[in-house]
């Protein structure tokens, strides 16, 4: 069994930063639903299929006039709604001109968007990472195209114990290897979360280069995934012995929240969204491209892995019986947890349950035993 | 919430996996399968490992 091509629709989805929508028109495919992105006068972002309804053209190849858009090939003109407001020579517009208008909500510097044809479950819903807009927290950030499939890039964030291997002389350091590792699957949040919190660490330059720290170091990674697109990993990095204070702020130490959205592009492509927000040196630019470049590079890597894995996988078809060891325990509970928003997914028109339902399925990439 | 909270600690270098299931039952596995199966078929079992 390989990781599969399937995502779960019925679900929210980061489709850009806020900053990347404007007046402009922005197209982008979201879970192979090809969308137009602009911002309205009134400062909001609209999401509209990119396909006139006429003969298909892409409204995002065509006019922004006021807060209408305006086909560049016939002149079908669709407001922010999504509904044909005029059509070229004549006065009778189609009942069914109309382009379908996608939910958006905007926070955390990330817009998000609904992708399926149940109602919205609440914004209220939406996983929140507020460092990555709030004050006392500075924020670099990009995004990379993967041509590789969704469950891939799953597989690779939930396990960083490839930090060693792929990312040498960034991330990895040595004592990984004798840290207790939790793995927590909490299906009424709908939340995994994998820590690994190392007492006397070696702190590697990704950190060194930073903090400034140059000792050993008291290191916390605590992964918390929120399928099936928010994935945060709260990093605290604290000179050796140096814990939270029982209350108080936890001011002896530097914590770096660092952030992906994985957003299916197409069956075999997804966007990969990647930001880092930190506590410390708040105006440092040097600080600030440092951890831009070193995340960018770290983030490029898994792109070509990635990227050439889904080549294999595409080559070599589904038949291979796929070989899970323990570091595989976190990326397990994730996709299991992926596979029942596959399966929970609601009819048309209904809405979306507040948490799934527990109950007992097989785990997903194991082979049928019983 | 505790009460759906499944659990597996692991100590790399060391082979085995020990789920905590929500009721409090513990499970040693020897691989990722095995545990989030066992912890997965909760009330089945748990009661004998407990
Ligand atoms: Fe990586
Ligand atoms: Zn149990």
């Amino acid at each position: 069994m390989s990781p599969g091509t399937e995502f779960p629709r019925n679900q929210w989805y980061v489709a850009a930063y806020g900053s990347e929508i404007t007046g402009e028109l922005l197209a982008r495919t979201i879970c192979g639903e090809p969308l137009v992105f602009w911002r309205d006068s009134s400062g909001r972002a609209v999401a509209l299929a990119d396909r006139c309804v006429h003969r298909r053209f892409p409204l995002s190849q065509s006019n922004r006039v006021g807060d209408t858009i305006v086909c560049g090939y016939h002149g079908f003109s669709y407001d922010a709604s999504g509904t044909c407001v005029a059509v070229p020579g004549q006065k009778r517009i189609p009942r069914t001109a109309r382009v379908r208008a996608y939910p958006v909500v905007e926070q955390d510097s990330l817009v998000w968007i609904w992708i399926g044809d149940a109602e919205p479950s609440a914004a209220g819903t939406i996983p929140r990472a507020p460092w990555f807009a709030a004050a006392g927290w500075t924020t670099v950030r990009g995004m990379e195209p993967l041509a590789a499939r969704h469950s891939l890039l799953l597989d690779n964030l939930m396990d960083l114990s490839h930090e060693t291997y792929l990312h040498g002389g960034y991330i990895g350091t040595p004592e990984v290897a004798d840290t207790p590792i939790s793995t927590e699957a909490d299906s009424d949040a709908g939340i995994v979360r994998v820590s690994r919190r190392m007492a006397d660490a070696a702190c590697p330059p990704f950190y060194a280069e930073s903090t400034g720290l140059s000792g050993r170091i008291t290191r916390w990674q605590d992964i918390e995934y929120h399928p099936p697109c928010l994935y945060l990993l709260h990093s605290r990095i604290a000179p050796a012995g140096v814990l939270p204070p029982g209350n108080g702020p936890d001011n002896q130490a530097f914590h770096v929240e660092v952030g992906y959205a994985l957003t299916p592009e197409t069956a075999h492509s997804a966007h990969d969204f990647w930001l880092v927000a930190r506590d410390f040196a708040l105006e440092d630019d040097g600080v600030s491209r440092f951890l831009a470049e070193s995340n960018r590079t770290v983030v490029l890597q898994d792109v070509a892995c990635l990227n050439t894995l889904e080549e294999i996988l595409q080559r070599d078809g589904a038949a291979y019986q796929e070989l899970s060891i323990n570091i595989d325990t976190g990326g397990l509970a994730a996709r299991r947890m992926i596979r029942r928003q596959i399966e929970n997914a609601p009819a048309p028109g209904t809405t979306v349950p507040e948490g799934a339902a527990p109950g007992r399925e097989p785990l997903a990439g194991a082979p049928v035993t019983a | 919430m505790a009460g759906t909270t499944l659990r597996v600690v692991w100590t790399p270098g060391t082979d085995d996996l020990l789920g905590i299931c929500h009721c409090g039952a513990e499970y040693l596995a020897g691989d990722p399968i095995d545990v989030w199966s066992w912890l997965l078929a909760h009330p089945d079992g748990h009661e004998a490992a407990r």
